[in-house]
């Protein structure tokens, strides 16, 4: 009896139990290892995003984005995939570090972001560190619309991207004398928002081309151009972090409109549908993000974090409440920071300064945290009012009922069945140095090992591909 | 984990089943200890245990080792039902502790054993579907496989390489950073 003879059901029993990297050096064994592997396509659940490894931040009024991630340590081998936040293994001119970026999206582990080398859409994956630059899309300006990822690597190696208009496009002046002639027609501010069908310009890597896709509405609109235009929880504009996010879930897109609403894109059946927010929202900081749950609606409004479920059940869409947490209970972190030994994150810097001599990874689970407990103090309220309100969401943690929250650059990761938080590290990297308290937009980062895009570590050596 | 349709725990756990191997020999074995085979447990619901259940794959020397394996842990999963209503009661959980420790001794004293019989184990309990033992005894194998280089993992265990250099070289190229 030798382990060549082993039957599959056996031999996969065993290579199941292998860590990823022997693994994946098992299909080289012989035939009968890798078809065992193949077939029961055992290597997936380790190449499927499955852990946090970090955050791609922009900020305001800065050249290029920043990693905030894991620490590297000198004394243990770097996690696998090894990350390179600062997206250095893409071309530029005399190998220096990338100048000039800005993430626009992040889905499955694939960035979707602007680059110094190529002006225009890149899509890259820091795992593979392969990355492919987006074709201009032919009418649509890239600069007036939101770009959103949609890739799902358990389903398809493919992606999409899609540009979603902030507003519909003003009538063209020059008609403007027939309007008068067509009463019919609702005045601009009186349309309807969003339109049905709503032309949106949408790449496939699979065609490798834009294409203008119009998408049905199913149910109501979300109000009027006016409306739209009143949202008081606008924004998007400069001066304050951005939070109109996108989620891709179960080949779906939602996206965080002006209105405000959250719109559902599914692609296979070219429809749409508004869902309104959880609650009659006018202030506030809200999020939309992914949790354990699927899709989430965070919102942090006078010191109150409340957190809602999106339940889907026959078609309909419910939030259902989940969390409601008082953020007055926190210490506030730029006072606090400094009692910390530095937290197991840390931002990447222009020269790379991510080495240290601390083995600091960061386990939600078993890492020391330490339980807030409720202050009983009576002048709390005045003196730090203005500290509480400055915490924004950063994201949801996918996989673990966690949310990281920042404060003034400060970030922390918040357990919240727990109420425990912990301490993960400052932000702000040293070359920037504006006055803005906080970052601009964070895009949670979960790698992905699969999913082939153009160009490449893996595909260099082969010039045919180029 | 109770066995299926039995309405008196005792009965139960007292009802013999016989495992014949493929060499013709006859185990006598409580149903408690036969049932940690999802296999046997199935034959039982069925009713088809009468005049002994047979076993073509599995050698009497196997099955011995097999049967060995769960009368320990049945009597492990005895123990564990039987302490769950006192959960809260710190010395039954001292005596579990106790009781835990001696079963990892078991198994570790257990997977002793050289390749050939090694694999076997992994046959019968693939066959017979205990998943502890499978669990066990797989993790064995992978544990010696764990960190090793292709060449030497062929050479442990004589495997042929029927790869072309073509495959091979495919294969490397698809997950370069397993052999970095």
């Amino acid at each position: 009896m030798e382990v060549a003879a082993l039957p599959g059901d056996a031999l996969a029993g065993v290579l199941r139990r292998l860590p990823l990297r022997s693994l994946a050096a098992a299909r080289c064994i012989c035939k009968a290892w890798r078809d065992v592997i193949d077939a029961r396509a055992l290597l997936l659940p380790h190449l499927l995003p499955h852990s946090v490894r970090g955050i791609f931040l922009n900020y305001i009024d800065h050249t290029r984005h920043h990693f905030f991630g894991r620490r590297r340590s000198s004394s243990s081998p770097p996690p696998f995939p090894e990350i390179d936040g600062s997206l250095g293994f893409m071309p530029n001119d005399d190998g220096r570090i990338l100048q000039w970026s800005s993430v626009f999206d992040h889905c499955n582990g694939l960035l979707l972001f602007e680059h110094e080398w190529e002006s225009g859409l890149c899509v890259c994956n820091p795992a593979t560190r392969q990355w492919e630059v987006l074709p201009r899309p032919e009418e649509a300006s890239v600069y007036s619309s939101l770009a959103y990822l949609a890739f799902d690597p358990a389903v398809s190696p493919h992606y999409e991207v899609f540009l979603i208009p902030p507003e519909p496009k003003t009538p063209v002046p020059s008609n403007h004398w027939m309007l008068t002639e067509h009463p019919a027609e609702p005045p601009y501010h009186l349309m309807e928002w969003p339109p049905s069908p709503f032309r949106l310009d949408v790449f496939s890597s699979r065609t490798g081309q834009w294409e203008g896709i119009d998408f049905v509405r199913e149910g109501q609109a979300a109000g009027t151009v006016q409306d739209k235009r009143l949202d008081p929880l606008d924004l998007t504009m400069f001066g304050g972090p951005r939070w109109r996010y996108a989620v891709f879930h179960q080949g779906a897109l939602y996206v965080h409109c002006r209105g405000p609403f959250v719109m559902r894109l599914s692609l296979s059946q070219g429809k749409y549908q508004v869902i309104k927010f959880p609650a009659n929202i006018e202030h506030g900081k809200v999020y939309l993000g992914k949790s354990t749950h699927g899709v989430c609606f965070g919102i942090i409004h006078e010191s109150q974090l409340r957190v809602w479920i999106l339940i889907e059940s026959c078609g309909q869409m419910e939030w259902v409440s989940k969390y409601q947490h008082n953020l007055r209970k926190l210490p506030s972190l730029p006072n606090v920071s400094g009692k910390f030994m530095g937290g197991p994150w840390v931002i990447e810097e222009d020269n790379n300064i991510g080495e240290s001599e601390e083995s600091r990874e960061w386990d939600s689970d078993n890492d020391d945290l330490f339980t807030v407990e409720v202050e009983d103090n009576e002048n709390e309220i005045e003196d730090e009012e203005y500290h509480h309100d400055n915490f924004y969401i950063l994201g949801f943690h996918p996989y673990k009922e966690v949310v990281f929250l920042v404060q003034q650059f400060e970030v922390l990761a918040y357990h919240l069945d727990s109420s425990k938080i912990q301490y993960m590290e400052n932000c702000r990297p040293k070359c920037y140095t504006l006055n803005h308290s906080n970052a601009y937009e964070s895009f949670l980062y979960t790698p992905c090992v699969i999913g082939r895009l153009l160009h490449g570590d893996n595909t260099d050596q082969n010039p045919s591909e180029d | 984990m109770a066995s299926a349709g039995s309405g008196d725990e005792k009965a139960a756990a007292a009802a013999m089943i016989t495992l014949i191997s493929s060499d013709n020999e006859k185990f006598e074995v409580t149903e408690a200890t036969a049932t940690l085979s999802q296999t046997i447990r199935h034959m039982i619901e069925d009713g088809c245990t009468d005049g002994g259940v047979p076993l073509p794959n599995v050698t009497s020397k196997i099955l011995a080792r097999v049967i060995e394996y769960c009368k320990k842990h049945a009597t492990a999963a005895a123990g564990e039902e039987g302490s769950s209503s006192s959960f809260s009661d710190a010395a039954f959980l001292e005596v579990d502790r106790a009781f835990l420790e001696e079963l990892e001794e078991f198994d570790d004293a257990f997977l002793e054993v050289d390749r050939a019989t090694l694999f076997d184990l992994i046959l019968a309990a693939n066959y017979l579907d205990i998943k502890g033992l499978l669990n066990l005894t797989c993790q064995k194998v992978a544990d010696s496989v764990k960190g090793k280089t292709p060449e030497q993992i062929r050479e442990m265990y004589n495997i042929v390489n029927d790869l072309t250099p073509e495959e091979e070289a495919e294969i490397r190229r698809e997950t370069q950073w397993a052999f970095e």
